[in-house]
């Protein structure tokens, strides 16, 4: 499918205001809040045409934190008829994009509630905590191919996949990653960096250093 | 005394390497450090892996296709702005036929009808606080294109304006080699076998009903550059029928297209049927008053620098006076399940860009589809 919007993932999105929007908001953003509005009104279509901007990216999002393809195009479901029940419920607050993926976090985290915790192995996953000094590996995602980077990404932990996603995937700020998280900022700048980190070790790990 | 140098912040090293805007003194700083520009060529290299899983996450058809069946079992959600609300599926979807709902040809007449007479009906989009000219800027199934359609209201050297279905003026400017077409009128024996046609009508059980069909020949064909349809896309409401293609088995009933992408679709006609043909003009012969769409990409200030001019020189928009305090009564029914209570609370063309959904990045069936889409 040819979706030229669903790819523009490293867009900087800017929060809407529904009501005054500023001169300076991003033309898209203007567009998906209307998108929204003509949702809450039943306007089918405008459902249909979010999905094909934001579809594609938030597919992503939840494929990196929940790492089932089958399940995440079944979250995916779930995430496009709560927009349409909750549409009416949309603010402007945030940007569109940023609040479609917030939903279709919540409803991953409810598909997984049931299911049985997976230790992951990174421990520095887990605990969120900054990174250490940036060492020699660092070079190594430099040298790397941006699919080899891709697989890369997969083999790193969920809270690691989901911030990158979020940050270079969804070209979400690093203050909507917060809000999406449900974390201070300073957490998701902690995270990404982290995550960089365990990246580069990765593929240092596969040969990509000096 | 030395200062330690102060580097950049995560946020404006991320800004950097998303290719996002950064400020001059982050750009100058970036220009002479070193280390901030290895920091951004890593984060670079991690946007370009993210973006490899992006590219690859393609939203399935499907999905959307089950969220609207499971929409269609609930019951009505409450109403809260004049909605265009789309028709429950009808029939069997089918591929090359796209749907965008029966409220769209009321709109779409309603636009025809209002167009050339001042008013402006956008009132879902002003309380949206939507600048209008941005609003009148259509999106389209290609995202580096925009359209616009309306009345055309004057040429000022390659310069029109196009007031739009909101009502609001647009400003199209055109180059040389912007492609201008005019529609003339054509009889049904002029289609024929090979014709490269764009066909708008009403879906009737797989079948177009052409109200119109618009033949390209000549410079004016967009042979190679016809829509493709995307996979899925026959989920939606299939109540406008549209089709664009070439055509085979031409008969006196109707004909069969063939899309791009391989499907076929039955095309039926009739006497009633409006046959357009295509042919190329300049900016000079482009008449004041007469529909008119333009798709292109979009300048400053909401302006359109147009690559494709079409005007329809055959739809008569009545003249409506200005100081009519409401637009006129003598709309169609909209039919069962219409959102339109009145016809002072008639929506605007609401959102037209789904109706280009599946047509592509090709700017003649862009423009082509607007003008019968406002011709109807």
């Amino acid at each position: 499918m040819n979706i030229p919007e669903s790819v523009n993932a490293t867009k900087p999105r800017m929060p809407v205001q529904l009501e005054d929007a500023p001169q300076s908001m991003n033309r898209d953003d203007q567009d998906d809040a209307w998108l929204v509005r003509r949702v809450a009104s039943g306007d089918r279509d405008a459902l249909a045409t979010l999905y094909r901007r934001h579809g594609g990216v938030v597919l992503a999002q939840i494929t990196l934190a929940v790492g089932e393809p089958a399940l995440s195009e079944e979250i995916l479901q779930d995430t496009m008829l709560a927009v349409w029940r909750g549409a009416a419920s949309f603010r402007g607050e945030s940007a569109v994009r940023s609040w479609i993926i917030a939903i279709a976090r919540r409803r991953a985290r409810d598909r997984l509630r049931h299911r049985p915790v997976t230790i992951a192995a990174d421990v520095a996953d887990l605990s969120g905590l900054p990174a250490p000094e940036a060492g020699p590996e660092e070079a190594a995602i430099e040298r790397a191919e941006a699919a080899v980077i891709a697989d890369a990404v997969g083999q790193l932990g969920r809270l690691h996949r989901e911030v990158l996603g979020l940050v270079f995937g969804a070209g979400l700020t690093l203050a909507e990653t917060a809000a999406v998280l449900e974390v201070p900022v300073g957490t998701v700048k902690s995270r990404v960096s982290a995550a960089r980190a365990a990246l580069a070790r990765g593929l240092a790990k596969k040969g990509y250093i000096r | 005394m030395n200062q330690a140098p102060v580097h950049l912040r995560l946020e404006e090293l991320i800004a950097a390497a998303r290719g996002g805007p950064v400020a001059p003194p982050a750009a100058r700083h970036l220009a002479v450090c070193q280390s901030c520009a290895g920091e951004v060529r890593n984060w670079n290299a991690v946007t370009g892996g993210i973006g490899v899983l992006v590219t690859r996450s393609e939203p399935p058809g499907h999905i959307i296709g089950q969220v609207l069946a499971a929409i269609d079992d609930q019951p009505p959600q409450p109403d809260p702005v004049p909605a265009i609300r789309a028709e429950p599926v009808a029939g069997t979807a089918r591929h090359g036929l796209r749907g965008h709902g029966y409220a769209w040809l009321a709109a779409a007449a309603a636009v025809a009808l209002l167009a050339g007479g001042g008013y402006g009906v956008s009132t879902v989009l002003s309380s949206a606080g939507v600048p209008r000219a941005a609003a009148a800027l259509t999106a389209t199934g290609c995202s580096s294109l925009k359209a616009v359609g309306g009345t055309l209201t004057s040429v000022s050297g390659p310069a029109l304006t196009i007031r739009a279905a909101d009502g609001s003026p647009v400003t199209v400017t055109t180059a040389a080699d912007t492609k201008v077409v005019r529609e003339i009128a054509g009889t049904l024996s002029d289609i024929a076998d090979g014709s490269a046609v764009t066909v708008f009508g009403t879906n009737s059980g797989g079948t177009v009903d052409a109200k119109s069909v618009a033949l390209r020949s000549g410079a004016a064909s967009s042979a190679g550059k016809l829509p493709t349809s995307p996979p899925g896309h026959g989920g939606l409401s299939l109540q406008i029928g549209l089709a664009s293609g070439t055509v085979t088995d031409a008969a006196s009933s109707g004909f069969t297209v063939d899309e791009p992408d391989g499907s076929r679709v039955q095309v039926t006609t009739s006497p009633a049927t409006t046959v357009l043909t295509l042919v190329t003009s300049s900016i000079g012969q482009l008449e004041a008053g007469q529909l008119t769409s333009a798709v292109g990409t979009p300048g400053p200030n909401g302006t359109l620098a147009a690559t494709m001019v079409e005007q329809d020189a055959l739809t008569t928009i009545p003249a409506l006076p200005s100081s009519l305090p409401s637009p006129p009564s003598s709309l169609p029914n909209p039919g069962p399940g219409s959102a339109f209570p009145s016809p002072l609370a008639r929506p605007s063309l609401g959102n037209p860009g789904s109706l280009f959904s599946g047509l592509g990045c090709s700017q003649d069936a862009i423009a082509t589809t607007y003008l019968m889409a406002l011709a109807h």
